[in-house]
């Protein structure tokens, strides 16, 4: 079975955990718990009728106190970059965080999440910034995680990336 | 014309050139310029050495690229030149190998003094634990240092999984564990140790050379062994010796010996690695030090009470076996006690049942005298007549109240009367003798010593009557707290009373009225009123008892209980008195 390492970077409290939560377990958590280091999950997917085992680092939020360790993402195949819709200056954090990735896993392919889509009416980020992540090649995907939306579909393209 | 020849031989040799020219450059494909050039490279061996240096590595690791040459070819030949080295001038090497080898003599020194220390700390643990004075005892008698018995029982593990991680992905290579089954969560394990290897290393180590080599879990130690792309993590339960942290090391030397490609272009595909599952497994080593059972402390603790209480109820059982012999063996021993029947209920008390003649001791104390325990016991004892001569005689005593001229026999139920006595006490043998039970006839040796008294005149009686009751009133009878027996001289005075009081029970002043002695017993109300009551009231009965064996018909005795505030202290406490008074019979 092929192994794949995918990390989840992005600003803290834009829903990493519960993307994974919602992909791994199918469930999903009103209640908020900070992510202290790294939790890993995994998941085991078909691809081409192969299995493919994703080996999950849900990394943990990145702010004015807590960087990312570049040690964290090293080796990574793919990884994801996920924004909270509602809060503009997550799009920033995650792009500073991609920069850092894409040093560290050369490689690696990656996609923009824009997570919290069931609060779309509340978004900060607007079309226009979403327009700019297109036109710079960025694969962008809307996600919820409460409601599943795009999750399943986001780390499929992920893995279809690695993979091709 | 020697000069058009030669000029035309001249000529010739141009076009000759240049037709070899072509035929060079035809063959070679180089032209004169360039095979000068390379000429000059085959003539100077400086210019050749420096162009093959920019070749020979590229050549080399395309060659081992493609597999065309093995490593393990070119190890003899380097080994070869290495020993030739040496040989010839061994401090060239050594000034090459001088800033490799000295940090690694370092980081090999510390980690002897962190291992000693380890075990130090080990011993040192258990240095005022009942086990090191157990292994003192051992180093003693077995002849070994303490040092070697502490270390011993140190070395006591087992390795419980082995993980191969890739280095830089933290993606799981090889998995084994000591039980066989393979663990479905093996990969975020793998993983996850990535995780803290990397936090760790970056958080407290700026050193390359610091790498993490330890983690404590509880009982569950994580030695680690890095390489330059595989990482092995033993999780180990109990402190291993030294020998298995350098076979973690070689084991990953060996596997980047024989899988140094698949690891540098590692993508996720681990089946290369299964190949190495032999050598992960024998990492999974344990030393099965002869752990002794541990003493079943509690079952202990049970069992010597179960045994206590066994012992102590054992104890009890033959302690009390003991004095129930002895209690039966001192009533068989007594006259007028008779044992029908004894043993022991089935788990129950013991029981002795038999007949006591009314004159017999009373068994209840032969029970105090062998401390017999009364709740163990159920005696029951019915009143008989013994017809042993002893209780006979006690018995014929006791009813006819012999005068002291005379002495009363029995022998084989026949009561031999011997001595002086007056007639009127034979008159009363002959009137009681029948009833006495065990006798069956009686035989006279006696003396008649009657003295006619003229007959008194009824005047004279009734004098005589009056002074007796007068001196019957005036004995009293005082004890000490707590006594009941009669002195001696008491006992002189009772003999006195019973003759007044026989005197007056004789005669009566008329017709309608007999007389009666009241027992006056007296106490007072200090203290316990009832118990004080009680104890009167035995004293008087105790009168009446030792009056009626004296021969006095019961009817005539009453006994009275009587406060001495009552009479205005006539009489001090503990004092017995009596009173003559007459009544008519059907007041009696």
């Amino acid at each position: 079975m092929i192994k794949k390492k995918i990390c989840m970077l992005g600003s803290f409290a834009v829903g990493k955990t519960s993307l994974v939560q919602r992909y791994v377990n199918s469930i999903f958590s009103e209640k908020y718990h900070t992510t202290i280091g790294v939790k890993i999950d995994q998941k085991i997917i078909k691809y081409n009728h192969d299995d493919i085992n994703l080996l999950l680092w849900d990394i943990h939020g990145e702010d004015e106190y807590q960087k990312v360790k570049p040690a964290y993402v090293m080796g990574s195949a793919g990884y994801f970059v996920v924004i909270d819709g509602t809060r503009r200056n997550t799009l920033d954090i995650g792009m500073e965080l991609q920069k850092m990735a894409a040093n560290v896993a050369k490689q690696a392919p990656f996609i923009v999440l824009l997570n919290k889509s069931d609060l779309k009416s509340d978004w900060e980020v607007t079309q226009n910034d979403i327009d700019a992540l297109i036109n710079r090649g960025i694969k962008v995907i809307e996600t919820s995680a409460k409601e599943g939306t795009g999750v399943e579909e986001a780390f499929f393209e992920l893995t279809k990336m690695i993979i091709d | 014309m020697p000069l058009s020849e030669e000029n035309k031989r001249k000529k010739q040799a141009a076009a000759d050139q240049i037709k070899l020219q072509e035929l060079r450059r035809l063959l070679t494909g180089m032209d004169q310029k360039e095979l000068e050039k390379l000429n000059r490279f085959i003539q100077n061996p400086e210019t050749l050495s420096n162009e093959i240096s920019l070749l020979l590595p590229k050549a080399v690791k395309k060659l081992i690229d493609n597999r065309e040459i093995n490593l393990s070819d070119l190890q003899p030949v380097i080994e070869d030149i290495l020993k030739e080295s040496v040989r010839k001038n061994p401090h060239t090497l050594s000034d090459i190998l001088f800033p490799i080898m000295m940090p690694a003599i370092r980081k090999a020194v510390a980690e002897d003094i962190k291992r000693m220390l380890d075990s130090i700390n080990t011993t040192l643990e258990h240095s005022f634990s009942p086990k090191r004075i157990g292994w003192r005892f051992q180093a003693l008698f077995s002849g070994k240092s303490y040092a070697e018995i502490a270390l011993s029982h140190a070395y006591i593990y087992q390795v419980k999984e082995v993980f191969l991680i890739h280095k830089q992905t933290g993606l799981l290579l090889s998995h084994v564990s000591h039980s066989g089954e393979q663990d479905k969560n093996a990969d975020m394990v793998s993983s996850m140790l990535s995780a803290i290897k990397d936090f760790v290393q970056d958080s407290f180590n700026s050193e390359d050379d610091n790498e993490l080599q330890t983690l404590k879990i509880g009982k569950l130690n994580i030695l680690i062994e890095q390489g330059p792309y595989a990482i092995i993590a033993s999780v180990v339960e109990g402190n291993v010796p030294d020998e298995y942290k350098t076979l973690l090391k070689e084991t990953i030397e060996s596997i980047h010996i024989s899988h140094s490609y698949e690891l540098e272009n590692y993508k996720g595909d681990s089946s290369p690695f299964e190949t190495d599952k032999q050598l992960l497994i024998n990492c999974l080593q344990k030393e099965a030090k002869e752990q002794k059972k541990k003493k079943p402390v509690f079952a202990i603790i049970i069992l010597l009470l179960i045994m206590v209480a066994l012992g102590y109820l054992l104890y009890g059982y033959i302690d009390t076996r003991i004095r129930f012999n002895k209690l039966v063996k001192q009533i068989r021993n007594e006259n007028g006690l008779v044992i029908t029947e004894k043993g022991k209920h089935w788990f129950g008390k013991y029981y002795l049942y038999g007949l006591k003649d009314v004159e017999a001791k009373d068994p209840q104390l032969f029970v105090e005298k062998t401390k017999m325990d009364t709740s163990a016991l159920i005696m029951k004892f019915s009143p008989f007549f013994s017809a042993a001569d002893d209780f006979l005689l006690k018995r014929a005593n006791r009813i006819l109240s012999p005068p002291k001229t005379v002495k009363l026999k029995i022998e084989n139920g026949i009561l031999s009367v011997n001595g002086t006595c007056d007639t009127k006490w034979l008159q009363k043998v002959n009137k009681n003798w029948s009833m006495i039970y065990g006798i069956n006839s009686v035989k006279y040796n006696t003396r008649i010593t009657d003295t006619v008294k003229p007959e008194l005149t009824k005047k004279e009686k009734k004098r005589r009557v009056a002074k007796n009751i007068l001196a019957i009133e005036k004995h009293t009878f005082t004890f000490d707290y707590n006594v009941f027996e009669l002195s001696k001289k008491q006992s002189e005075e009772f003999d006195k009373l019973i003759a007044e009081v026989n005197n007056v029970l004789d005669f009566s002043f008329d017709q309608d009225s007999v007389p009666v002695i009241i027992v006056n017993s007296y106490t007072s109300y200090k203290g316990n009123t009832e118990a004080n009551k009680i104890v009167a009231k035995h004293r008087a009965e105790q009168f009446i008892n030792m009056m009626i064996e004296k021969g006095i018909p019961m009817e005539t005795l009453v006994p009275k209980v009587k406060f001495i505030e009552d009479e205005g202290n006539k009489y001090p406490i503990r004092t017995v008195s009596f009173k003559v008074k007459y009544v008519k019979p059907e007041n009696l």
